[in-house]
């Protein structure tokens, strides 16, 4: 029972690591470093690259976050597989291959950033030339659309985790419920995105507080004590 | 019992196969990489970086295979966290794809460089240098997963005894120096593939070569 609780403890924090390091890098830390609030590739890209040189540190503060985060996905998926794979094996190791995919893409995303910041100190070193900015912009698009991938990746395994979490009753059915429908938000965001639409912020606004509500709820709460696989 | 001893002398291979082939491919081909002339000097290198770019693949599918093979063993001791260190080997493994396409993409780039003429101060040094040092920065990042993914095998090998515990323990020692000098050299500190770095590497990459030799010849105490 108190491998239960610690497993349950576990799971729960895993959800609040995840919600911290990524709304910090991703809400905080990377537009004040960049400049940039929006989706999308910025219209005067060498402005943004002179931001990114000015604040290397910011920039390299949001890496690591981000690497915390995508670490975080990976322990996080391990543990919803354990909390569900008794409702569908085959469907949980999918989900747990996917956000594998999902911390993988974060990495590489942010490989992407590392390069823009390489360049935009080339960018101020070489008086800014023109040429810099037509790879910056590439680097850049690269960086968005590992980023849109990466959500699709989510978007598919949270999907079939909070199905099962909601199937299985591990947690409160609305609050499985709440991540299976806000989930599908950020899935249509990220399909426009994909076809060059731009998304409307509320496909994402119902997300942004799930991962805090369910870790508190999860840490105060407990998950169902027969679910959990030991 | 004896697929225990068979899937521990398949790990034993892998761990061997996972280090062996990449430091001779290093020794080997990697001098015209690390060379500060390294747009020319790989151009006319190609065939010895293609060949040091299929031994980074090799080694990141001999790294998932480590993860894979471990996974029947450690989650009679806890599906969770044998599912874990499997995620993060598998993330190594890919991250170190990333590094060989980074390398490859640097070849395509040194090739078009001699191919233009060698021009100097021309896009190709930013690029150059844009792509090295992601694929330097990809040297040090996959090092994290591993980390990671191997604190968890050590740490159920070190409560369950399946090899001994002192090599359980050198495990966890050497990883906690290897974290310091990744990220002492993915932040500045310590310089990439520094003797520094090289130092503070070499008891993980020690201990994995006696933990191979290990399990080939007594494989899991059961």
């Amino acid at each position: 029972m108190e491998a239960t609780e610690g497993k349950s403890r576990l799971l729960g924090l895993a959800f609040l690591i995840q919600f911290v390091t990524s709304f910090t890098s991703g809400v905080i830390v990377l537009p004040m470093a960049t400049g940039v609030r929006g989706f999308g590739v910025p219209d005067d890209i060498g402005q943004t690259m002179a931001n990114i040189a000015k604040n290397a540190g910011l920039i390299q503060l949001n890496i690591f976050m981000e690497l915390v985060t995508a670490a975080g996905v990976i322990f996080l998926g391990a543990m919803l597989y354990s909390a569900v794979r008794k409702q569908h094996e085959g469907l949980a190791l999918t989900a747990f291959g996917l956000y594998v995919t999902e911390g993988v893409l974060i990495a590489v995303t942010k490989l992407a950033l590392f390069a823009l910041l390489v360049l935009s100190r080339q960018f101020i070193a070489a008086g800014s030339p023109a040429s810099l900015e037509l790879t910056a912009r590439l680097v850049y698009e690269v960086m968005e659309c590992s980023s849109k991938m990466l959500n699709f990746a989510f978007c598919l395994g949270g999907t079939i985790f909070y199905a099962l979490l909601f199937k299985a009753r591990t947690v409160a059915r609305p609050m499985s419920l709440w991540g299976l429908v806000s989930a599908q938000g950020i899935f249509a965001g990220v399909l426009l995105g994909l076809f060059g639409m731009k998304a409307p912020i509320f496909l994402y606004v119902l997300y942004i507080p799930f991962e805090l509500a369910i870790a508190v709820w999860i840490l105060i709460r407990g998950v169902k004590k027969e679910d959990y696989h030991e | 019992m004896s697929n225990s001893k068979t899937n521990a002398r398949i790990t034993g291979v892998l761990f061997i196969l996972g280090t062996v082939p990449i430091i001779v491919a290093m020794t080997l081909w990697g001098q015209s990489v690390s060379s500060p002339n390294y747009l020319s000097s790989m151009a006319g290198n190609r065939v010895h970086i293609l060949l040091y770019a299929l031994t980074i693949m090799f080694m990141g599918l001999v790294c998932a295979g480590i993860g894979i093979s471990l996974y029947p063993i450690l989650k009679r001791h806890g599906e969770g966290p044998a599912l874990a260190a499997m995620g993060f080997r598998l993330m190594e493994g890919t991250l170190q794809v990333v590094s060989a396409i980074g390398l490859v993409a640097l070849l395509a780039l040194s090739q078009a460089f001699v191919k233009a003429g060698s021009p100097p101060d021309s896009f190709f040094q930013s690029a150059g240098a844009a792509i090295k040092a992601v694929n330097d920065w990809v040297a040090d990042v996959y090092l994290l997963p591993w980390c990671i993914g191997a604190s968890i095998y050590y740490s159920i090998f070190y409560r369950t005894r399946l090899i001994p515990r002192a090599l359980s323990l050198w495990g966890l020692l050497g990883l906690a120096l290897m974290l310091v000098s990744t990220f002492g050299a993915m932040f500045g500190f310590m310089g990439s593939m520094s003797s520094m770095q090289i130092l503070f590497n070499l008891p993980i990459a020690l201990q994995e070569m006696v933990l191979a030799v290990w399990l080939i010849v007594k494989g899991y105490k059961e």
